[in-house]
């Protein structure tokens, strides 16, 4: 039989975890995933419709953004 | 995922994620690097009289070869040509037509300019300025219909090749550009400005909208800025408005509207002022000195061409453009 105070013990090491899951999906998403489902969309788009009937040409005029 | 990148072709520079498509539906990011969609595929190819572009003072009676692939920069409620500039490339039916091909159909057809026309050549511009490299070691002269809203950079790279351009001065507010065409005046004035240093023949055309920018006061300081800016021997082409795409509410412009718009320019200082899409309009060239019909047009066709060496054949004035 477990004590309240390991009952305790408990919830606060499960509510640590869930806060650091949180967190980190949320740093996680913000550095590396973010827009993931619009870049998932585009690139079915493209594999499906825009590689099937156009071809890429090298373009000019344009610059790399961070 | 790869880097962004933003585009430098036209004032809006859109700024794409990885395979994000541009604004003009033409260009794609892919894997950090920026890519034409329709490099040598365009979906309207046809022999044009070059009155129709419309170039009045451009060698005339002369073939132009006209192409253009989809896509456009702007979004004008009153397109013309809507199905096509507002389309995507993956939308049309293109035909397979590289740069050379081009010149080598524009020789068959005795063109003796490729026109660059019918949606936006900037959307084009890699396979514009090919094409036109190609022409130009052959002779063949090159033109573009455009709305002018390019950046000054590639502007100015293809200004090298080109001989004449016709551009759609739409109106003289920036709220009209921004309401009805969803972009801005200013970059299409510093445009026009370009050309002319560049030595570029250029001739410029306004279609004429009931109740979006016939105000008078608004067409008499636009005629001002071109004779200030431009020079009065510029030519003005004042169209028709006729209900399309997303202006079918409106009526057709009043004939009454035209010719008034026509003499303000003629006012203004404008040598040269003509009417299109209006019956008996005044599609002639006369000298600005004596007066005599020196160009007499019916429609498309030349019915009459009394300039000679560039000038007037009664009174020797000299009468801008390239006749020969």
């Amino acid at each position: 039989m477990t004590t309240d105070i390991q009952k305790f013990r408990i919830l606060i090491v499960l509510s640590a975890i869930l806060c650091l899951t949180v967190l980190s999906y949320n740093i996680l998403q913000e550095l590396f995933f973010q827009d993931l489902e619009g870049y998932v969309k585009r690139r079915i788009y493209y594999e499906r419709t825009l590689s099937k009937k156009l071809e890429l040409h090298k373009g000019m005029h344009w610059k790399e953004r961070d | 995922m790869a880097k962004r990148v933003q585009c430098e072709l036209c004032p809006t520079e859109c700024v794409l994620e990885d395979y994000q498509v541009g604004g003009c539906r033409t260009r794609i990011n892919r894997g950090g690097a920026l890519y034409s969609l329709v490099y040598g595929k365009p979906c309207a190819v046809a022999v044009d009289p070059i009155e129709k572009k419309p170039f009045f003072h451009f060698l005339p009676g002369s073939r132009a070869f006209s192409i253009a692939t989809a896509g456009c920069v702007l979004s004008c409620k009153f397109c013309q040509n809507w199905q096509i500039s507002q389309a995507s490339p993956e939308e049309t039916d293109n035909r397979n037509l590289p740069p050379e091909d081009v010149v080598r159909q524009a020789v068959f057809y005795n063109c003796r300019s490729i026109t660059y026309t019918y949606t936006e050549p900037a959307v084009f511009f890699e396979y514009m300025l090919d094409t036109a490299k190609i022409a130009a070691q052959l002779r063949l002269k090159n033109t573009m219909h455009s709305c002018g809203y390019i950046k000054e950079t590639p502007l100015r790279e293809i200004s090298k090749y080109l001989d004449a351009a016709d551009i759609d001065l739409k109106a003289f507010t920036e709220d009209f550009y921004s309401r009805i065409c969803g972009g801005r005046l200013r970059p299409v004035l510093d445009a026009l400005v370009v050309l002319r240093e560049r030595g570029v023949w250029l001739e410029i055309t306004n279609l004429v909208i009931p109740t979006l920018n016939d105000d008078i006061r608004r067409i008499k300081e636009m005629c001002g800025w071109i004779v200030k800016n431009l020079g009065p021997d510029v030519p003005l082409h004042f169209s028709r408005f006729f209900p399309n795409y997303r202006l079918k509410d409106l009526p057709p412009t009043p004939l009454e509207t035209i010719r008034d718009a026509r003499k303000t320019a003629l006012d203004a200082g404008l040598r040269y002022v003509y009417t299109g899409n209006v019956p008996d309009g005044a599609e002639n060239t006369n000298c600005p000195k004596c007066g005599k019909t020196l160009v007499a047009r019916e429609g498309f066709s030349i019915r009459q061409n009394d300039i000679s060496g560039g000038r007037c054949r009664h009174c020797g004035t000299a009468i801008a453009g390239i006749w020969t």
